[in-house]
């Protein structure tokens, strides 16, 4: 009796859990946002998702993003945060026109999935990456139960040429990219692409690939 | 201290109350000008993150206000942006912060957490030696979008006639 019991409610719990797990990945349903803002003679880059997709996806350390306890403590962002940002961007090239665009991070902000912020525009990305809009449920969170936004910067024009992010090379993991590609006065293009792990990211204006 | 910055943290309420009658000497009878800290710039909406004015002309001896209108902000003196033997600032978070300029010259300053992202402004202040660090001013090196922001707010000082040496 007790180990139907058991079995029964083993059986019931996996059921339970597959639904959970179907149903958290249709309400992310991609592992990465990112939104361009192109302008003459700037770009801004703009990187939100899953903390620890992240880490998968720029293959950095836990210890790039966390303290040694793999927890964020908000209580030391009041100086900013674009260290941070700088190390997520580490190990990926991105291109402007197929040359260096050095990309500088403007900052990097984390928030709870229950606490998800608008990402589709570019002044939506300014307000998620932005350190004051900081956490009301506490001041250290361990990382892997965080959304992450970042924000990067290039003194360099991208109005008309193609943006390509080399994310580094990985164990092959598809990873499925939400972009919201903002041309000013243009307006803007969003598409979904699935790439690779390790493979290049295209980001080309006025591509016709809408959601 | 040989300072040329006075300063004084604005609280609100009680606590203004008591440190204004704990510091009585730092009280300016005239009216400060105001710098607004907003999240969102008042005629363009697409600019966020702004000090306004960003870019801002007074005479030696007059005062600024830091008024922090929108929350998260604080102001700053940048590290190599203000005069020789002058005093650095630096406010806490949401507080507000008057500032009295007393040597002539120019001083960058920032939002704190928001240098990066390009909410950052200039004092420019009228007087005898305005333009003695000119151009150490202009060569900090800035990041992010605070490179974009000070290149226009170097341009709007410029078309403004503020670059020139102050006439008596």
């Amino acid at each position: 009796m007790l180990r139907r019991f058991s079995i029964s409610t083993i059986a019931a719990l996996a059921v339970f859990l597959s639904v959970q797990s179907a149903w958290a990945q249709n309400a992310k349903g991609h592992d990465l946002t990112i939104v361009v803002n192109r302008d003459e003679d700037a770009t801004e880059l703009y990187f939100a998702g899953n903390a620890g997709d992240l880490q998968r996806i720029f293959a950095v350390s836990r210890d790039a993003l966390a303290d040694s306890e793999g927890l964020v403590d908000f209580a030391k962002f009041r100086d900013g945060t674009w260290d941070i940002g700088d190390r997520l961007l580490a190990k990926t090239a991105v291109t402007i026109a197929e040359r260096d665009a050095g990309f500088e991070a403007m900052s990097l902000m984390f928030h709870h999935p229950s606490e998800r912020l608008p990402m589709t525009t570019p002044m939506e990305a300014m307000l998620a990456i932005s350190v004051c809009n900081g956490p009301a449920y506490g001041t250290r969170q361990p990382l892997d139960t965080l959304d992450a936004y970042a924000g990067y910067f290039a003194h360099k024009g991208s109005f008309d040429v193609p943006i390509r992010i080399q994310f580094p090379k990985t164990n092959g993991t598809p990873i499925n990219v939400v972009i919201h590609d903002y041309h000013g006065a243009d307006g803007m293009v969003s598409y979904r692409q699935v790439i690779s792990g390790g493979e290049a990211l295209v980001v080309s204006p006025g591509r016709d690939h809408p959601l | 201290m040989n300072s040329a910055i006075n300063r004084r943290i604005v609280l609100t309420g009680l606590a203004a109350t008591s440190l204004s009658q704990a510091l009585p000497k730092l009280t300016h009878a005239a009216e400060p000008t105001v710098v607004e800290m907003l999240n969102k710039h008042p005629e363009d909406r697409k600019q966020n993150f702004v000090f306004y004015p960003r870019v801002l002309s007074v005479q030696a001896g007059e005062t600024v206000l830091f008024k922090s209108v929108d929350k998260g902000h604080n102001s700053a003196s940048i590290e190599g942006m203000i005069p020789n033997e002058t005093e650095e600032w630096d406010s806490k978070l949401n507080d507000d912060v008057e500032v009295t300029f007393d040597k002539p010259g120019f001083y960058g300053y920032k939002c704190t957490p928001h240098a990066s992202v390009g909410m950052v402004g200039l004092i420019v202040v009228e007087g005898e030696g305005k333009l003695d660090n000119l151009e150490a001013a202009q060569s900090v090196r800035q990041r992010g979008r605070a490179k974009k922001v000070w290149e226009e707010i170097w341009q709007e000082a410029e078309e403004a006639g503020l670059m020139t040496e102050s006439t008596a």
